[in-house]
């Protein structure tokens, strides 16, 4: 969209995509051609400071005119740009809005984003208005201060940066002069230096309902209700901005975060419950509408066909957070070390801009990442633990068998014996840690194992999804697979085995996240977790390490069932669970 | 028609830069164009239909604009290459994956190809997109390729001369006919005073019934131009000349 540069009877300058006066009575001057925003924020920026404008409207005219035809010309490499210059005309009358009910069902939609050209033009889709309507609503908020429009990718102390994801864009010779565009975030749509971006202003609490109705379903256990009761203080007290939840695999992290959002939603503070991957956050939608009944829940992935619903209470995945800006009082993140937020700057910079500046952020993993693990274990980060789960039992402890593997996936006799032994004991996941090895395993497995059922999959398999629910379903006995089912995936009675487990791509999180898919459910509280390799490497040695340490953390605080006890007696015994507060 | 491009430094330094370049098509051999894409996507030894620029095997014209099928308001058109394969794909990529800074790396070879192809011209004007689309892509590549000519040719840039009124929907997977009606008046050229009386390259991406070109051509002849030359990166290939 381009910009028309608008003088105001006050000598005022306003850019608008509208050649329009601010109000009817209003009589403006024009400037004919539209430019690109940033280009025309470059040329007031040129007229310096120092410049004799005073309320001489005529000077002023004459000097933005001239700073236009320099600046349309500055960059040209010949000095003979079109001849087409723009002149001054008289500014147009608005037209009239008269549907405000309309007009405030915008303003609830693009509370607290940042949206470019093309998200506006869906705003309008969603809202079945034309693009042009919800434009001049944009346009309407910018010039009552509650919105500003940007530059989408600008140029700062020598470098073009994205505004919207923070990264450097790449520089191409525009029509304007150099032009630039953000390579990182335009999975979300192309940010460039000619094109603009939307900030709105508007808090998203003007969408919180009168009342929150939360009415937790199901009771927290005492090692649920104990992290609760601190995450709730950390997020009542003033002071420190981030908190990190270690919890053990499979203990029930999210349930335990809802006392909190609750807390948060009765006094209209906006939260975010943001993972890296879509499948966490179509997991937890339903969770929350089953404890948040009557409350409207905002799910944003990219599978999700809209994105512009009003909403207090908003789960997305860490790249739909870019398009929000100091919207969140609330944010809880989960999944912290996984792919693609793990290592990404430019998602993490979305997390932070999302934030209001006295927003609180808890970060929710069971293998945190190094520096926020640090930041805990030195004390700067407030660390809450939730080290066992729901049904009392420890986490199953892996063990290390040694076994050298050919490199192409060939899988030795010895193995499949082992998986037999594996496999009497429920359906085994077995991990590898290339996708070229899947097919090899799963052939040389079914070969001698021809008895028993298998299948394997991995992220660019077409029936990747059939298969997992075939899996699910408990057709088979073992399943041969990459890190895709590391996390997210709860399998009665599953054993799981790790093949190359000292592979580099296997680090001591991916290791940990693989051991905790056993043992998960109440009627199966435990199972093997073996890594076959041929050496015992420090990844290794450190999953077992930080398995044993949960477990011990868990027994000191109490948190475990004595062998004898049922996970049943201990939720129903001294320590068991507290209501959630309201 | 002014050249920048005969400069001793200037050349001197483009080489250096090329020489280190690998191919930007297939992105394997040296560039910026390695002599097995140039023979496959740019076929030095094809002509070029006069009428709608496509690539064919010899004679003026293609077999559509023999049969009075091509377009009208051109006075004349090249395509550089074949839209197909892996240069379909580079400019597929520049348009949809928002990668205008690819086009940069062969803009010295499409710009020397014009020059020898197409008579001069006192401006570019490029294909404009609706804000619409434009709001959506970031970026109006027909622009960029405008911008590009514009800094290896000294060729001015004629800004707003030509503007796009309406959305249209996309062209893809529609008939010539279906394309031109598509099109209607979706054109318009507000100062005609900018293009009256001169000769001019009209810019694109790439022309497949050359409807578009049709339609900018005849938007700009309408408000006075003299010559409009369509000029585009891609274009359809005529693999066997009929006979008449």
């Amino acid at each position: 969209m381009r910009f028309f540069l608008i003088l105001n009877r006050d000598g005022e300058i306003r850019l608008s995509p509208f050649a329009e006066a601010d109000s009817p009575s209003e009589q403006g001057l024009v400037l004919s051609q539209p430019f690109p925003l940033g280009f025309l924020r470059d040329v007031l920026k040129s007229l310096g400071p120092g410049s004799p404008h005073g309320i001489d409207r005529e000077t002023l005219g004459r000097d933005i005119l001239r700073a236009v035809r320099a600046g349309s010309e500055r960059e040209a490499a010949a000095g003979t740009r079109g001849e087409l210059l723009p002149e001054w005309g008289p500014a147009a009358c608005p037209p009239k809005d008269a549907d405000e009910e309309s007009y405030r069902d915008f303003c609830q939609r693009v509370s607290g984003r940042q949206l470019l050209g093309g998200d506006l033009n869906r705003v309008a889709r969603e809202m079945a208005v034309s693009p042009e309507q919800v434009w001049r609503w944009a346009d309407r908020r910018v010039r009552k201060s509650l919105a500003g429009w940007f530059p989408a990718v600008s140029r700062r102390e020598g470098k073009w940066l994205c505004r919207r994801c923070g990264e450097e864009a790449k520089e191409w010779p525009g029509q304007y002069g150099p032009a630039a565009t953000c390579p990182e975030c335009a999975a979300l749509g192309a940010a460039t230096s000619l094109e603009v971006l939307y900030r709105d202003y508007g808090s998203l609490s003007g969408n919180a309902p009168a009342n929150c109705d939360f009415a937790p379903r199901w009771p927290l256990t005492a090692a649920q209700s104990a992290a609760a009761e601190e995450v709730l203080r950390f997020v009542e007290r003033d002071g420190e901005k981030e908190a990190l939840v270690w919890a053990a695999c499979g203990a029930g992290k999210t349930e335990m975060c809802f006392p909190a959002v609750a807390w948060a939603l009765s006094r209209t503070i906006p939260v975010l419950f943001a993972a890296p991957r879509q499948d966490v956050v179509h997991d937890v939608a339903p969770r929350l509408r089953r404890d948040f009944p009557g409350l409207p829940v905002q799910v944003l992935s990219g599978s999700v066909s809209r994105h512009y619903e009003p909403g207090v209470l908003v789960l997305a995945t860490t790249h739909q957070i870019l398009r929000f800006y100091r919207a969140f009082g609330l944010v809880f993140l989960d999944e912290m070390d996984a792919f693609p937020y793990a290592g990404n700057r430019m998602l993490a910079w979305g997390v932070r801009q999302a934030m209001r500046p006295e927003g609180k952020l808890l970060w929710l993993s069971a293998t945190p990442s190094r520096d926020v693990l640090a930041g805990a274990k030195k004390g700067s980060i407030p660390l809450i633990r939730l080290p066992a789960r729901h049904h009392g039992q420890p986490l199953p402890v892996p063990h290390w068998e040694r076994l050298s593997l050919d490199g192409r996936g060939g899988c030795p006799a010895t193995l499949c014996e082992k998986l037999r032994d594996l496999a009497r004991l429920g359906p085994v996941l077995v991990f590898v840690p290339k996708i070229s090895w899947v097919a090899a395993v799963l052939a040389a497995i079914r070969r001698c194992l021809p008895d028993l059922a298998g299948e394997g999959s991995y992220s660019a398999d077409p029936r990747r999804r059939e298969k997992i629910e075939g899996l699910r379903q408990g057709r088979y006995r073992f399943f041969v697979t990459t890190s895709i089912l590391e996390r997210g995936v709860t399998l009665p009675g599953v054993q799981v085995a790790v093949l190359a487990a000292d592979h580099p791509v296997f680090d001591e999180r991916a290791l940990v996240q693989m051991a905790g898919r056993a043992g998960r459910t109440k009627d199966c509280p435990d199972g093997q977790v073996v890594f076959f390799a041929e050496r015992e490497t420090a990844c290794l040695k450190k999953a077992r390490r930080w398995i044993e340490e949960q477990n011990r953390f868990a027994r000191e605080e109490g948190l475990l069932a004595s062998p004898t006890q049922s996970a049943g007696e201990l939720n129903s015994s001294g320590q068991t669970s507290a209501s959630p507060r309201r | 028609m002014r050249n920048p491009r005969t400069s001793g430094p200037a050349d001197l330094i483009r080489l250096v830069w090329y020489w280190e370049r690998t191919c930007a098509v297939c992105g394997a051999e040296e560039g910026p164009l390695c002599p097995h894409c140039l023979k496959e996507y740019f076929c030095p030894e094809l002509g070029r239909c006069r009428s709608c620029g496509k690539l064919i095997p010899g004679g003026e014209l293609c077999r559509d604009c023999r049969a009075g099928r091509g377009p009208v308001g051109l006075d004349g058109c090249r395509a550089w290459g074949h839209y197909a394969g892996l240069w379909k794909n580079f400019i597929w990529e520049v348009k949809f994956k928002a990668q205008p800074w690819r086009l940069q790396e062969i803009a010295g070879s499409f710009s020397a190809w014009a020059c020898r192809e197409l008579p001069p011209a006192d401006g570019v004007v490029p294909v404009p997109l609706h804000s619409e689309r434009l709001a959506e892509r970031g970026f109006n590549q027909a622009e960029v390729i405008a911008s590009l000519l514009h800094w290896e040719l000294g060729l001015p840039i004629l800004t707003g001369a030509l503007i796009r009124t309406m959305p249209t929907a996309s062209q893809v997977g529609l008939s010539r006919r279906e394309r031109l009606h598509n099109l209607g008046q979706a054109f318009a050229v507000p100062e005609v005073a900018a293009v009256r009386g001169r000769d001019l390259w009209l810019v694109d991406d790439v022309t497949t019934t050359g409807a578009t070109l049709q339609a900018c051509a005849l938007a700009l002849k309408r408000a006075g131009a003299r010559f409009v030359y369509g000029l585009c990166l891609a274009g359809g290939k005529e693999l066997v000349q009929e006979e008449d």
